[in-house]
């Protein structure tokens, strides 16, 4: 190696991450080719590096495989070696029918062969320490709402948690319990794992304890333990910054292995950030913030509530909701037969992915988020389009909810758009736009100016948002709606109010959450969230939309 | 240099008549149960073996399927005596060939003469990856509890640096710092204990 060598090992070192995570660039794999062709040396660490990737890789795939939380068994000697693989093969289709063929008569073959070698292949390792992610916690899944689990994490209710393996709950809230009647209530999105003794580690989220003097529970937080019996408090880790409400009973607090434990009591509330010298600071006590039970499943006042409002429409014609198990069901029109594809925009994906399981307003449904570039977002990135062509009727309502998360290269030019059509240079359906920094806006005519609705939204949250529009031959009156359901906003603010705008909209496939350049072109993918699209052949009343804005909230809060 | 070398061009072409299929269902089973112990085996080191030529993990994944099917198809080939393992990462060899030829048309993938040379070395590696593995186990186990916790749900079945990075609500950049830290960690950890095993 050269006297450059301390700066080729870094880029290296940056090389061999990428590669891991898969973003490496066409430029950085020519760059890490060289890089490897050069050196022996390269090659040897980067052959290391792959190599320890793919065994934590394996690793964790063949801990995943397993049903449910793991199950010891007296044979839990080590890792199993190939079943999963073979079984994933199976699961996946085939990508020919050759390969089909072949697959299935391997399968067949191999399913006899490892039932009756499979004891047999397990202890061919020499006996060591069984896994972490073997064992078992004592708490038990009781059970959850709208609950979903990260990667590799999974539970039916009655069935005992892992313990020592990092558990993801992406969505909803979850109950578990321990044998001797200490509780908890995790709410979505969070991090945790349990060990084998009642010690709960929480590294994010927030969460609900009842605690036991039977299972005399211990929290671990970042940065701080906490030991309780007979004590109830809530909890909640967000960035390093740990919080404890003790409701009832006191708890005892400790910051470090070498410091004092403090007692902190019912109506008191503590904070605290890893690493800072400051043993804790008071905060005010709010233990309303935290679940005391599990919610309903379908509560009456719900994004549910908006979902089945406008399907009951007369003149619904087109809806998406975005829900469903799969992709193909949560792309399908609930009501039409304007069924979406996933489409990258002009210049490429940009490396990023569509994602169809987004947190939505409330448990009850899911969003979808658009890739948007941090840089060339205008047309680098992946939203959705009809597969076919959508003819807007000469009156139309769009009703939507949206979250608006600025992109990386927002500019007083950005563009984004969450429900748009387009026909040739000038004729553009933009329904429902972002322009600008977060100004929400329409337009008709693309060499017309974009009418200033004055609703510059709010970064991450969510809005109602309708748009009326009753079209003749050249003009297109507009009336905008909104509300900033993050913000509580229960009543209907009009942004416009039967705007004549230039232009009509145009027939084209129908992008949600990406639009069409002058060309056509796919681009203008939307910069956060959509969810509950709906399209009606009329322009609805105001009276009608705020019966939807007002489905989205409690009754007794109206 | 060694190169990797085998004969995926020439199949047991034999055409399976009803008379070789009666001739002894023992027989075929027995096929099937060597086959399965010889390939459980092997799919650790395949899958490892691909990985280092291609550099992504579900690339590798595929490549270890398609090696399979080949394995089974071409099990008449396979010398007992002879090392299953070797042959097994020869065949692979030529499924990354092909799997990069129709990656290649729509991003750049290494050059055949660097993925000969990385093939070449990663079977000495490879040699020694039941060491490596024992090493890793124990290297995990000393790492930080928040570490561990990391770079685990890291590696969880479709989970990615973003993913970990968003449910962490930590930033994306961070967090793959942190987990080559961490990767950088375990490898100068595994090197030790290694070294500690295997005295000069």
């Amino acid at each position: 190696m050269n006297r450059d060598e301390g700066r080729i090992s870094r880029e290296l070192e940056d090389l061999a991450a990428a590669a891991c995570d898969g973003e490496l660039t066409d430029r950085e794999t020519a760059r890490l080719e060289t890089l490897l062709a050069e050196s022996p040396a390269a090659r040897r660490y980067y052959l290391f590096y792959l190599h320890l990737h793919g065994e934590l890789h394996w690793q964790q795939a063949v801990a995943a495989e397993r049903p449910g939380p793991a199950v010891q068994t007296s044979r839990a000697t080590g890792l199993k070696p190939p079943v999963p693989v073979l079984a994933r093969a199976a699961r996946r289709e085939a990508r020919t029918a050759r390969l089909r063929w072949a697959g299935f008569f391997f399968s067949s073959a191999l399913a006899l062969g490892l039932l009756v070698l499979a004891w047999r292949a397990v202890p061919r390792r020499p006996a060591k320490p069984p896994q972490a992610i073997a064992t078992q916690s004592q708490a038990r899944f009781a059970g959850g709402v709208h609950a979903r689990w990260g990667p590799g994490a999974s539970a039916a209710p009655g069935e005992r948690l892992p313990a020592q393996r990092t558990l993801q709950l992406s969505h909803g809230i979850v109950e578990a319990g321990y044998p001797g009647g200490a509780q908890l209530l995790i709410r979505a999105p969070a991090l945790f794992s349990f060990e084998q003794e009642p010690i709960l580690r929480l590294q994010r989220g927030e969460m609900m304890v009842r605690g036991s003097a039977a299972d005399r529970l211990v929290l671990a937080l970042p940065g701080g333990e906490i030991r309780l019996g007979a004590a109830s408090l809530g909890v909640t880790v967000r960035d390093n910054l740990s919080e404890v409400h003790v409701i009832e009973g006191e708890v005892t607090l400790q910051r470090g292995p070498d410091a004092a434990a403090e007692a902190v009591k019912a109506g008191e509330a503590r904070a605290w950030t890893r690493g800072a010298r400051q043993a804790w600071t008071a905060v005010a006590f709010e233990p309303d913030r935290f679940p005391r039970r599990l919610p309903e499943r379908a509560p009456t006042h719900s994004v549910a509530k908006l979902r089945s409002l406008a399907a009951a429409h007369p003149r619904l014609i087109h809806q998406y909701t975005f829900e469903g198990t799969s992709r193909l069901e949560k792309c399908r029109d609930k009501r039409g037969s304007l069924h979406l594809t996933e489409s990258v925009m002009a210049d490429g994906r940009g490396r990023g992915t569509l994602d169809y399981t987004a947190p939505g307003l409330d448990l009850t449904t899911e969003a979808v988020r658009p890739f948007r570039a941090d840089r060339g977002g205008s047309s680098i990135g992946a939203g959705l389009q009809t597969e076919t062509a959508f003819y807007p009727p000469r009156e139309m309502t769009v009703e939507l909810l949206l979250q608006y998360s600025p992109p990386g290269d927002e500019d007083d030019r950005s563009v984004g758009l969450a429900v748009a059509t387009r026909n040739g240079e000038t004729a553009c359906g933009f329904f429902v736009a972002v322009v600008g920094r977060g100004y929400l806006s329409l337009l008709l005519d693309a060499a017309a100016e974009w009418p200033e609705s004055g609703l510059q939204l709010t970064p991450e949250h969510w809005y109602y948002v309708a748009v009326t529009l009753v079209a003749n031959d050249r003009t297109t009156w507009a009336s905008a709606y909104a509300a900033n359901l993050s913000a509580g906003e229960r009543v209907l603010g009009r942004l416009l109010h039967r705007e004549p705008l230039p232009g009509t909209p145009p027939a084209s496939r129908l992008g949600i959450g990406k639009g069409f350049d002058e060309s056509a072109a796919h681009a203008y993918p939307w910069p956060g969230a959509l969810d509950e699209v709906a399209i009606y052949d009329s322009a609805l009343d105001p009276a009608t939309l705020q019966a939807h804005l007002e489905s989205m909230f409690p009754s007794e809060d109206r | 240099m060694r190169q990797p070398v085998a004969n995926t061009t020439a199949p047991n072409s034999a055409p399976e008549t009803p008379q070789t299929v009666s001739r002894s269902s023992q027989e075929g089973s027995e096929k099937a149960e060597l086959f399965a112990h010889l390939l459980g085996g092997c799919q650790r080191k395949v899958f490892l073996y691909a990985l280092g030529l291609l550099h992504h993990a579900a690339d590798a994944e595929e490549v270890l399927q398609e090696t399979n099917v080949v394995l089974w198809h071409k099990f008449d080939d396979y010398t007992p005596g002879t090392s299953f393992d070797n042959w097994a990462c020869r065949v692979a060899y030529f499924e990354v060939l092909k799997f990069r030829e129709n990656a290649a048309r729509d991003r750049r993938v290494f050059g055949t003469p660097l993925v000969e040379t990385l093939a070449a070395e990663a079977e000495s590696i490879l040699d020694k990856a039941d060491q490596r593995r024992d090493a890793l186990e124990s290297c995990l186990a000393k790492l930080r509890q928040d570490d561990k916790a990391l770079v685990l749900g890291r590696y969880q079945p479709g989970a990615t640096t973003r993913s970990v990075a968003e449910a962490l609500g930590r930033s994306v950049q961070g967090t793959r710092k942190s987990l080559h830290r961490i990767r950088a960690a375990l490898l100068h950890c595994i090197e030790r204990t290694i070294a500690a095993e295997d005295p000069p």
